[in-house]
C-alpha cells in the first residue's frame, strides 16, 4: 500500500512554530496527526461521556479507558437503558447484556499480545491507502471545549464513507467524529462532551458494575482466529470485493449468540473499514433476507447453503450487499 | 404559562442547542451530560435538535422518492421570522444573553413529528408543552410545509435486531477499524439503538 505525504498541514506548523519562536513541537501531517490519534485513544488514561447520535437518535456512554504498565483495560456502559457495558482487557473483551440475561466473551489471540496483530495493521495511518482516502488537515477548530485540530478523510469513490475528525490539540485524542456518507452528508457523529485525561485511573473504575452469576454465557475459544493457509482453500469466502478490500483473517468457533453452535467470522479491510462476514448455522429466529441499517452500520444477510450469511460493517450499503452476495464456501467455487 | 416563560426549559433548552452546536462552555459540559444521562426527555430534546440541525445544513439525506423533505423543512424554517429558528443558525452571539427567546423547541418538535412520520421512525412522544411552545405562526407554516397526504409506509420497517446481531457486532468490534470502533461498542451497549436495525430497500439488483 501507498502512503499518503501530504505536506501543506507540515508548512502551516512549521510557519506558524517559526512565528511564535517556538520549536516545532507539534504534529503537522496528516499522518503524524492519525498516527498520534492511534497512540492516544490506546495508550493513553482517560475518562469522559460520548454522546454519539444517529438518523435522529442520541444516546450517551462513558467510556473509562485504562493503562497501567503498559496494560489497557477498558469500560464502556451505556449511561440509561439496561445499562449494558463492555470490559476489554488484554484477554478478552466481555459484554454484559442486562436486558438478554447474557454476557458474551470473545477471547483474544492466545499470544499474550496487547492486541490482535490484525488492530495493529488497521490503527496505523499507514495502512491507509491513497488510491481509497485522502487525509486532509482542515485548520483549527473547537471540541468539547477544547482546542482542536480538524481532519477530513476523504474517500476516493463510493464503496466506502469519509470522516471529518476534530482532534484535540495537545493530545490528538478524537474528540468528534463525524461519519459522512458518499454525498457527504453527516450520518453518525461521536462527541466526548466531557473528557478527563489524568495520569492514573484506579482499577475499579473498570470494573464491571452489573451482577452476571446468573446469566447465559457465550465463550469464543482462544485461538478461534488461528486458521491454517491450508484451511482457508475449502473456507467460506467472498469472491468479489470492492476496489481495496482484502481477506485480513479468518476467525472460527466463535459462540454463536442464538444457540452456540460455531460461527465462522471473515474479516476484509481496506485498511481504515472493515467489514465482517459471519457464516452461522443457527437458522431459528434468523432475520429475513435482506438489507439492515443503524447509523453508519450497514449489514446484509442471506441465507445460502443452509448457512446465515450476514455482512456488517461502517460501509455504504452497496459494500456490504456486494460482499455479502459473493460470499459462498471453497468447495462451491473450486466446483466451477 | 406564557411561551416565553417556561423558566424550568429555556435554559436547558439553549445547552440543548448550544451543545449540537459545540458552543457549550466546557464548565457547562459535565453538568449537562449527567442531566442527559439522567433525563430521558432530554435525549429525546437532544435527538430532535441534533435531526433539525441536520436539516437545516442539509445534511441529513433523505432518499424518499418524491419527497424532499429537507427542503420542504427548510423552506418552513426560511418562512419563520427570525426568532423562531433553532440555534443551529443562530450566531453565537445570540447565546451572550441567558434569556435565550427563541421557541425553537416548537419548530424542533415539529420538525421531529414530521420527519418520524416520513422517516417511519420510532416515534418519541413530544411532550404538550413542546407543542405548546410553538407559536401560531410556527405551527401552520410548518403544517403547511407538510406534504398534504402523508405518503404510504417507507419500504423500510423496523427490524427487531435480536441477540444474534448483537453478538455479530461484539465479534467485528474486535477489527473495527480506529475510527469506528467506538461507534461500534456504543451500538452494542445502547439497547434502543440495538433493537433499531432498520430494514432497507433492495440496493442493487442480483
Amino acid at each position: 500500500m501507498t502512503s499518503l505525504r501530504l505536506s501543506i498541514g507540515a508548512c502551516l506548523g512549521l510557519l506558524l512554530a517559526a512565528g511564535l519562536g517556538r520549536p516545532v513541537a507539534l504534529a503537522a501531517e496528516p499522518a503524524e496527526w492519525l498516527d498520534r490519534m492511534a497512540y492516544a485513544v490506546e495508550f493513553l488514561n482517560y475518562e469522559g461521556t460520548l454522546v454519539h447520535t444517529h438518523g435522529g437518535h442520541a444516546s450517551v456512554l462513558r467510556i473509562v479507558h485504562r493503562v497501567e504498565d503498559g496494560v489497557v483495560t477498558e469500560r464502556i456502559a451505556s449511561l440509561d437503558g439496561a445499562g449494558r457495558e463492555i470490559i476489554r482487557d488484554a484477554r478478552e473483551t466481555t459484554c454484559i447484556l442486562p436486558d438478554q440475561e447474557m454476557v458474551m466473551v470473545d477471547q483474544r489471540e492466545a499470544t499474550g499480545e496487547q492486541q490482535s496483530p490484525l488492530r495493529q495493521r488497521v490503527l496505523p495511518y499507514a495502512g491507509i491507502d491513497s488510491e481509497y482516502y485522502q487525509v486532509i488537515i482542515e485548520g483549527p477548530g473547537r471540541a468539547a471545549g477544547r482546542r482542536a485540530q480538524r481532519l477530513a478523510v476523504v474517500p476516493g469513490d463510493d464503496w466506502r464513507y469519509g470522516y471529518r475528525l476534530w482532534l484535540d490539540h495537545a493530545t490528538a485524542m478524537p474528540l468528534k467524529v463525524q461519519v459522512n456518507g458518499i454525498d457527504g452528508e453527516v450520518i453518525e457523529q461521536l462527541l466526548f462532551a466531557s473528557i478527563d485525561l489524568p495520569e492514573q485511573i484506579a482499577e475499579e473504575r473498570v470494573r464491571a458494575r452489573n451482577p452476571t452469576e446468573s446469566f447465559t454465557w457465550r465463550r469464543s475459544e482462544a485461538g478461534a482466529s488461528a486458521v491454517r493457509e491450508e484451511e482457508l482453500e475449502t473456507a467460506w469466502r467472498a469472491s468479489a470485493l470492492p476496489p481495496g478490500f482484502e481477506l485480513m483473517t479468518v476467525r472460527r468457533k466463535l459462540a454463536g449468540a442464538a444457540t452456540g453452535e460455531p460461527v465462522e467470522q471473515l474479516v476484509y479491510s481496506d485498511g481504515l473499514a472493515t467489514v465482517s462476514v459471519f457464516i452461522d448455522s443457527a437458522m431459528a429466529d434468523a432475520p429475513e433476507d435482506g438489507a439492515y441499517q443503524i447509523g453508519a452500520a450497514n449489514a446484509y444477510t442471506l441465507r445460502r447453503d443452509g448457512r446465515l450469511i450476514t455482512a456488517v460493517g461502517e460501509v455504504p450499503g452497496v459494500t456490504v450487499e456486494t460482499i455479502a452476495k459473493s460470499v459462498q464456501s471453497g468447495g462451491a467455487a473450486a466446483a466451477r | 404559562m406564557s411561551n416565553e416563560e417556561t423558566p424550568m426549559n429555556h435554559p436547558i433548552d439553549e445547552q440543548v442547542s448550544a451543545f449540537v452546536d459545540d458552543e457549550l462552555d466546557a464548565h457547562e459540559l459535565p453538568m449537562f451530560t449527567a442531566q442527559v444521562a439522567r433525563n430521558p426527555e432530554l435525549r429525546r430534546r437532544l435527538s430532535r435538535y441534533a435531526l433539525i440541525g441536520d436539516c437545516l445544513r442539509g445534511d441529513l439525506r433523505l432518499d424518499i422518492p418524491g419527497l424532499a423533505m429537507a427542503d420542504r423543512v427548510r423552506e418552513a424554517l426560511d418562512a419563520e421570522p427570525a426568532a423562531a429558528r433553532p440555534a443551529a443558525q443562530a450566531h453565537p452571539a445570540a447565546r451572550a444573553g441567558s434569556h435565550w427567546r427563541r421557541p425553537a423547541l416548537g419548530v424542533a418538535a415539529g420538525v421531529a413529528i414530521a420527519a418520524a412520520l416520513l422517516l417511519n421512525l420510532p416515534t418519541a412522544p413530544v411532550p404538550q408543552q413542546d407543542l405548546a411552545a410553538t407559536g401560531p405562526a410556527a405551527t401552520v407554516t410548518l403544517a403547511a410545509a407538510l406534504p398534504a397526504a402523508v405518503p404510504a409506509p417507507l419500504p423500510q420497517r423496523a427490524a427487531r435486531a435480536d441477540v444474534r446481531m448483537t453478538n455479530y457486532l461484539v465479534y467485528h468490534g474486535e477489527y473495527a477499524g480506529m475510527l469506528s470502533s467506538r461507534a461500534v461498542a456504543s451500538r452494542i451497549v445502547d439497547q434502543d439503538s440495538a433493537t433499531r436495525w432498520v430494514r432497507q430497500a433492495v440496493l442493487t439488483d442480483d
